[in-house]
């Protein structure tokens, strides 16, 4: 997955935060989710 | 997956549990009353006042536990799939599979509209959030809470993932008519004639069954608009009730419940084989499952028919 930060970010609005920012998240391809390798094996 | 929040099934699906609520808690919902909304909205049993004061101590004790948060998931969407109705709405969570949500349900921008895209409404969805009654003006510790002049939701103590998306087609239906723009609670679809055809009906009474029809391209299957140009789908996914589907019945729909980046809502699983039960109504009868509209074959490319008049309703 790839986070896709555009130029506005939430300090911008005003919002304040000390999280980890996960932004525009992209659905992983299935077969490189671990849990798909479980699968198989 | 990593985080707990849900878990796949035999194809691939995401499985989780909306916990509490399994539907929408339409009366924690509430509306700012101030000045931009005073005279234009119907107040009553549904659109329920919140004053300027409770949503003041609201917004701050939202602001103070975003602070506290380790993790949130920001996804930068469309409402509206016409360019020149939709609004930029970003949506904050606390739950990654809520982001998945919603991003699955409204329109997604393109890779080259996303770096300067510039939110003009935000939802900020924090289901550990607990209202406080006397503090926030809401019925109790869950709260739904609309600013329409700050241009911003707040959304507390459920993990129901269809308050954002009713939150979004709440906003539409408040800008559009002002734009000469008819909000609709109905799905739609185009035929060989390139005429379109909208079905309107409460939940569950088949909107997004008749609209799947492998027959004709589909536009959307719950929220449009009808401007001068276009019937348009506000959304870039479906929303469809899983109770009861089989593959005789409705098989586009059934087939995207086998497909990764499916999310489905309180259907049940066996834990072994995590095979699906879609007869199971014990924990709700209004079992869900939300993916992308490019799910169901046949779809308008550009979610919209470029007709002005629908040919039957």
């Amino acid at each position: 997955m790839t986070d896709r930060v555009p130029q506005f970010g939430l300090d911008d609005q005003g919002i304040e935060t000390g999280a980890t920012l996960h932004w525009n998240l992209l659905t992983a391809p299935w077969w490189k989710l671990p849990c798909s390798v479980a699968r198989a094996g | 997956m990593q985080r707990g929040e849900g878990r796949l099934t035999k194809d691939g699906a995401l499985l989780v549990d909306t916990g509490k609520f399994t539907g929408r808690s339409v009366k924690d919902k509430f509306v700012v009353r101030d000045a931009t909304t005073e005279d234009t909205i119907n107040w009553g049993s549904i659109n329920q006042p919140m004053t300027v004061e409770h949503w003041a101590n609201l917004k701050a004790d939202f602001m103070a536990a975003l602070k506290e948060q380790d993790e949130l998931y920001v996804a930068d969407l469309f409402g509206g799939s016409q360019p020149e109705y939709r609004v930029n709405v970003r949506v904050v969570t606390q739950m990654a599979w809520h982001n998945l949500f919603i991003r699955t349900l409204l329109v997604r921008p393109k890779a080259d509209e996303l770096a300067g895209f510039t939110p003009e409404y935000t939802i900020i969805n924090l289901p550990s959030f607990k209202a406080d009654p006397a503090r926030h003006g809401s019925r109790s510790d869950t709260v739904i809470a609309v600013n329409l002049t700050e241009k911003m939701i707040l959304i507390g103590n459920t993990e129901y993932s269809g308050e954002m998306k009713k939150g979004v087609f709440g906003l539409l239906n408040f800008l559009l008519p002002a734009e000469g723009v008819m909000p609709m609670h109905c799905s739609a679809n185009i035929g060989a004639d390139g005429k379109s055809a909208i079905f309107f009906g409460l939940s569950g009474t088949g909107k997004t069954t008749l609209s799947a029809d492998a027959s004709r391209t589909l536009i959307g299957d719950d929220e449009h608009g009808w401007s001068d140009t276009a019937v348009f789908n506000f959304e870039g996914g479906c929303y469809a009730k899983m109770i009861n589907l089989s593959a005789e019945g409705e098989p586009e729909i059934y087939a995207t419940t086998k497909m990764f980046g499916t999310i489905l809502e309180n259907v049940t699983m066996d834990e072994a084989t995590r095979e699906l039960d879609f007869t199971d109504a014990s924990k709700t009868e209004n079992t869900r499952g939300a993916y992308p509209i490019e799910f169901i074959p046949n779809t308008s490319e550009k979610n919209l028919g470029r007709r002005r008049r629908p040919s039957s309703f």
